[in-house]
């Protein structure tokens, strides 16, 4: 335990002092530059500031954040559904895996451009828009776990005839909880990308709203404000949620 | 007065495909036997004859045969299976390996609580399997395997890869479970032994497509099973020659 302390404390001193560095070079390279374009981290950082304080930093983030939440949700149990279902049934990969390539190579704006056509520009299609655009990714990685499932096991269910439901919660899905993890990663990372991209498009709030409303005044203070609280917030959601909770599903590991 | 075939199989015909340039294999041909409910089976044969494979078809894993399996005792008996490996589920503690096929009733967990005391295992409820011996996580199958109350029990080399005296008191602990909660069983192993120490009845299963050599009653008493001069002679007698 201690050992384990020392040494995320250790991995701690070292972020800290990375990011004082990279916070260093970049007041370096604001000074050499037009502090209009290319603002440094004290005009950033006011900028912040007083977003926060009028609160409309913390509503735009809510929204953006609401929207990740809700695509992500749907994203991971269709794709999850598709993914085992592709895993598990030979027939099923053959005859969808073109589908999966064709929507694993679709460009995210695409998908983003025809959603707001065909469903109008409305909060169901910007999550649709986000959703379709990682469900391909979450059926790969979950296809792999369905793949790996163990036989025997699985065996073990049918002869005790435990019923689906039980299968499902403690057979199959603490088998796929690696393959999960690794989705959710990759996931939060792209999709809050993408709801971005689908609030600049097409909505009137939210973090993409802010910077594509700053765009239009060339306010680089507001769009890097931004980008960096939202930066902070999802690695919040990685050390408060992703982290314990990948710990408790391995407790069981030696 | 209760049926006096509990289990009848008859296989007329079980074959493995052929796979990966290996000829396509028959492992029934014609295969009947009847076991009577209350019966203690060992069925006895050199290893991948088919014995697993038969396992598996009385348990409905495996319903790619020709025939019929007909539970004359109870037409939906609940069936326990204790495999070659514990097939435990590691990310779920002991305790909740043995609840897992039964109902989330409080009797449930008295019954699960009652097995673990029973079997001398209370201790390790909430430790994870894969920080059990090889031993103890057989033990945990073992119990997993009476929880449900089986009407028929399947076991397929339970106590392989354990040492002599764990294998032993495996063995003991078997018997004591059978005489408190009655059970038809079929026993798989390749290890005379075992069958003579527990059995009522021993088939011993030879050839492909398998035949049955011979169908021997075992009527030591309890007393005489213990003893390994009794078991040696009556290996000698029944068992020497289809058992180099």
């Amino acid at each position: 335990m201690k050992k384990q302390l020392g040494w995320g404390s250790k991995r701690l001193a070292w972020s800290a002092l990375s990011i004082v560095a990279l916070v260093a070079a970049w007041q370096a390279a604001a000074m050499f530059s037009d502090p209009r374009l290319f603002p440094g981290p004290g005009k950033v950082g006011a900028t912040l500031v007083q977003a926060g304080l009028d609160g409309a930093l913390f509503t735009h983030i809510g929204i953006t954040l609401a929207r990740v939440l809700a695509s992500f949700v749907l994203a991971m149990v269709i794709g999850t559904a598709i993914g085992i279902a592709l895993g598990r049934v030979l027939l099923l990969d053959r005859l969808f895996d073109p589908w999966l390539i064709l929507f694993l190579n679709l460009p995210a704006l695409v998908v983003i451009v025809l959603c707001y056509i065909w469903l109008g520009l409305n909060e169901a299609a910007a999550i649709t828009a986000v959703a379709i655009n990682k469900i391909p990714n979450v059926a790969v990685t979950l296809r792999e776990g369905g793949r790996a499932l163990d036989r025997d096991l699985l065996e073990m269910a049918a002869v005790y005839r435990i019923g689906w439901w039980r299968t499902l919660r403690h057979v199959i899905l603490p088998q796929l909880a690696p393959y999960f993890m690794a989705a959710i990663r990759s996931g939060l990372a792209l999709v809050w990308k993408i709801v971005l991209v689908v609030e600049l498009l097409g909505r009137s709030s939210g973090v993409g709203f802010v910077i594509s409303a700053a765009f239009q005044v060339f306010d680089v203070a507001t769009i890097l404000a931004y980008a960096l609280a939202f930066v902070v917030v999802i690695q919040m959601i990685e050390f408060a949620i992703l982290q314990p909770w990948e710990r408790r599903l391995n407790r069981w590991r030696r | 007065m209760a049926p006096m075939t509990e289990l009848e199989i008859e296989i007329r015909h079980k074959s493995y495909p052929s796979v990966g340039g290996a000829p396509m294999r028959r492992i029934f041909e014609e295969f009947h036997l009847a076991v009577e409910p209350g019966e203690f089976v060992c069925l006895l044969g050199p290893s991948g004859i088919g014995k697993t494979t038969l396992l598996n078809m009385i348990s409905g894993l495996d319903a790619d045969y020709h025939g019929r399996i007909a539970f004359h005792g109870a037409p939906d008996p609940r069936i326990g299976y204790v495999f070659q490996t514990p097939r435990l589920l590691p990310w779920r503690t002991v305790l909740q390996n043995i609840l897992l096929p039964l109902p989330s009733t409080e009797t449930a967990r008295k019954t699960a609580l009652g097995l673990l005391a029973g079997m001398g295992i209370s201790d390790t409820r909430d430790v994870y399997p894969e920080r059990l011996s090889l031993g103890m996580q057989r033990r945990v199958a073992l119990a997993r395997a009476f929880a449900i109350d089986p009407d028929i029990l399947l076991m397929d080399e339970p106590f392989v890869s354990l040492d002599e005296t764990t294998a032993d008191r495996l063995r003991d602990l078997l018997i004591g479970m059978l005489a408190q909660r009655p059970a038809t069983v079929v026993f798989v192993t390749h290890d005379s032994r075992d069958a003579i120490r527990m059995a009522s009845r021993i088939i011993v299963l030879s050839g492909s497509p398998v035949q049955i050599v011979k169908d021997i009653r075992v009527d030591l008493s309890h007393g005489e099973r213990q003893d390994k001069a009794t078991i040696e002679a009556f290996r000698g007698r029944y068992l020497a020659q289809s058992q180099p």
